[in-house]
């Protein structure tokens, strides 16, 4: 029996958590450059050692509204893409067995169920694993407004 | 190469900061000058090692043609230009690929059998165009071949037939998307399968590999005529030195090699060279006419200036740059907001736009052959940045050619003109006819003033009948609403200025029909005289033009009209202004 580990964060109420394997580190680079015309949930770009990682504001991938930066806001850095998430903080790294990690139930809080990978329960609440690949994928297309004519 | 470009970063990283300890000790500078100046040559030295000529690559196509040709019994002849163009070794090596299978395709798919092409009307030998030229700091190749071009019709068949898309979508397709089908995967327009082509993996790979260098890829294309691709490749894996600029506390970068110059409109100029032209705004330079785009409305962001008292990023109030400030005085200047404004404060105000800080930047960018302004906030200095490929999840960003690292570690992003050009819909045939329109205006006016033309203005009184007088002679010309006409006695008066002025009718001095008695709305000619305080009341006015007819002066005429004149299509009845004068004062009885 295999065992998962987890990195956990917050997202408002949420308990929210990606496969551990999937993240390269957690910084708090949120010195962030925003791109106008990107779709919504593109937070901007930071400067990770010289390279760009696009941030991600996970609260409104997740159908949230945005996440504002305090002290305790982090980025998840992911491993195979130049992706950051943008949580509202940082938890634990949670281990669970395989028999504990249940299929998602039909309905979960108000997170947009399609990014919902799998449940662990915890202590006192449930823990959510949310698939970094399902967020990454590139769905729908940015928000273009009309440019005002007059200059 | 990348890490030639860190070091260039780490250089202007490292020299920032020193900058601050500099004054502690003198003899960082010196070594910083030396690091300095070392890096930027061997930059230089790694750059000019991996530019290379694409004739290098292009000559290799010859013979890709050469021995197809044969292979499939067709003629047809390779035209390459543009062979010295430069391009990064490591972006030749992954465009030679995608151009030989484009080649292929021209000539699997686009040059016909010679049989098949003479009946067509076309040389038995088929021609491809390769060429490569630099456009806006981007290289673009174009593959061109004079072959049969590609049949949206049949493409749409072959895509509803395997499925890629429904008749329904089909039918809102434009001509151009329907072409553009031809780059999804598992769609071939060759009807058997040979060896060179036709197994359905063709143009979605060459798309793939030239957006993996970060380019991308148009195809035009005439059935009968041909097929254009157009390949655009951007400026990566380069050091390109840049112009930073400042829009709404953000900073931006854009390309040295498009930007032609820049404009500092002052303050107190704006409303005299800026201008409206139907939709787009336009600042006259030197002549020329300049399309002008707000970058802080491209991106949305909001419009600041920088206030001369705080030193702080105020939002700018004013809607349109043509706007004169002072048609709207309610707008509430919003920078001085202690009670009640009165004039004397307002006029304070205006200051500010004499002021240095209440200057319009204009970067004027190169797209093509066309130029455009791009109003920024703040202009900076120039710096070397290197550039970073958009991540997938940006790409929509029209605007943006990549982002960069400032010197502070911050990233900025880099601004494509082409994109901006695109997304604001500048309507450079509309400006650029404008502009002929009033170069043609220019070079006639002084004919005009050796001629001596005088110019008249052409009005009606009875709609049938017309008049015209010499502009000249006209002081004002009021519209006026039949409601705003007050009866006295057996006179008119209007409200002009805040004085009763009289109105006289035409028919009161001169034997003409009368004015239209159903009429709301009309126009009060005043004239121009010393003496004389009165209107003439008109219907209609028709038109400004010049005489370039002679005038029929006839003896029978009234003291008040000088002749009679055929023009657009009327006969005119020019008025004397002095005689009608004289009419006007008998008929107010001011004589």
């Amino acid at each position: 029996m295999s065992i998962n580990q987890f990195v956990t964060f917050r997202i408002g109420d949420h308990l929210l958590g990606v496969d551990i394997l999937n993240v390269r580190e957690i910084n708090r680079i949120l010195d962030i450059t925003p791109v106008q015309h990107a779709p919504d949930y593109v937070r901007g770009l930071v400067n990770l050692r010289g390279q760009t990682v696009t941030v991600f504001d996970l609260g409104v991938r997740l159908g949230l509204p945005p996440r504002e930066i305090t002290s305790e806001s982090h980025n998840v850095i992911l491993k195979n893409e130049p992706v950051g998430f943008l949580v509202d903080s940082i938890g634990n790294v949670v281990n669970a067995d395989e028999a504990e990690i249940k299929p998602p139930p039909a309905n979960i809080g108000k997170i947009e169920s399609e990014f919902v990978e799998a449940v662990v329960k915890q202590d006192k609440e449930l823990l959510v694993v949310l698939s970094a690949t399902r967020i990454l994928e590139y769905n729908g297309s940015p928000k273009r407004r009309t440019v005002p004519k007059n200059t | 190469m990348n890490y030639a470009g860190e070091l260039v970063l780490g250089r202007n990283q490292l020299r920032q900061e020193l900058e601050t300890l500099a004054y502690k000790n003198p003899k960082l500078g010196i070594v910083m000058q030396n690091v300095d100046s070392v890096t930027s040559e061997i930059q230089q030295d790694i750059m000019q090692m991996r530019l290379q000529p694409v004739g290098n690559l292009l000559n290799k196509l010859s013979r890709v043609v050469r021995n197809l040709s044969r292979q499939l019994s067709k003629e047809s002849a390779l035209f390459i230009e543009g062979k010295e163009v430069e391009l990064d070794k490591a972006i030749l090596e992954g465009l030679s690929d995608p151009l030989t299978h484009l080649i292929r395709n021209c000539l699997d798919h686009g040059i016909e059998m010679p049989d098949e092409r003479k009946k067509a009307g076309k040389p038995t030998s088929g021609a491809i165009h390769v060429s490569a030229f630099h456009e806006g700091g981007q290289v673009n190749i174009v593959v061109t071949d004079d072959g049969r071009g590609i049949d949206p019709d049949e493409l749409i068949q072959k895509a509803i037939k395997s499925g890629i898309i429904d008749t329904e979508r089909a039918k809102r397709m434009t001509e151009s998307e329907k072409i553009n089908l031809i780059l999804l995967p598992g769609l071939s327009t060759a009807e058997k399968i040979t060896d060179i082509s036709g197994r359905g993996v063709g143009m979605d790979v060459v798309k793939t590999n030239i957006e993996k260098l970060g380019g991308n890829l148009e195809i035009e294309s005439t059935a009968g005529k041909g097929t254009t691709v157009k390949i655009r490749l951007p400026l990566t894996l380069a050091i390109i030195p840049s112009l930073i600029v400042g829009v709404a506390g953000l900073r931006f970068a854009i390309p040295q090699v498009s930007v032609k110059e820049l404009v500092c409109i002052r303050a107190g100029e704006a409303s005299a060279k800026i201008e409206a032209i139907g939709d787009a705004v336009v600042l006259r330079l030197r002549e020329s006419l300049l399309p002008l785009v707000r970058m802080a409305d491209i991106l949305d962001l909001e419009r600041t200036f920088v206030h001369h008292e705080t030193a702080k990023q105020m939002p700018e109030q004013r809607e349109r740059l043509a706007d004169r400030r002072q048609n709207r005085p309610d707008s509430g200047y919003g920078t001085h907001s202690s009670g009640p404004q009165q004039p004397h404060q307002r006029s304070n105000e205006t200051d500010r736009r004499q002021n240095r800080h209440g200057d319009i930047n204009v970067a004027v960018l190169r797209v093509g052959i066309n130029l455009f302004g791009l109003i920024v906030d703040e202009l900076f200095n120039n710096e070397e940045i290197v550039v970073k490929p958009l991540s997938k999840y940006v790409k929509e960003s029209k605007c943006f050619a990549g982002a960069t690292i400032m010197s502070d570690g911050r990233v900025a992003m880099i601004v494509d003109a082409t994109g901006i050009a695109e997304f604001s819909q500048l309507s450079f045939a509309e400006i650029s006819a404008e502009e002929c329109r009033r170069h043609k205006e220019e070079t006639r006016r002084p004919k005009t003033v050796i001629g001596r033309q005088p110019s008249v203005l052409i009005f009606n009184n009875a709609y049938n009948e017309h008049f015209a007088l010499p502009l000249d002679s006209i002081s004002r010309l009021e519209k006026i609403y039949s409601k705003d006409v007050h009866k006295m006695g057996t006179r008119i008066y209007m409200n002009y200025r805040g004085n009763g002025l009289p109105l006289i009718y035409l028919e009161d001095i001169l034997p003409v029909c009368a004015f239209p008695n159903d009429i709301e709305e009309f126009f009060v000619i005043i004239p121009k005289t010393n003496d004389l305080h009165a209107g003439i009341v008109v219907s209609r006015i028709f038109d400004t033009v010049e005489v370039n007819v002679a005038i029929q002066k006839d003896n029978g005429t009234h003291p008040g009209i000088s002749g009679s004149a055929f023009m657009q299509e009327h006969l005119i009845q020019f008025i004397d202004p002095a005689g009608m004068l004289q009419l006007i004062k008998e008929e107010l009885g001011v004589a």
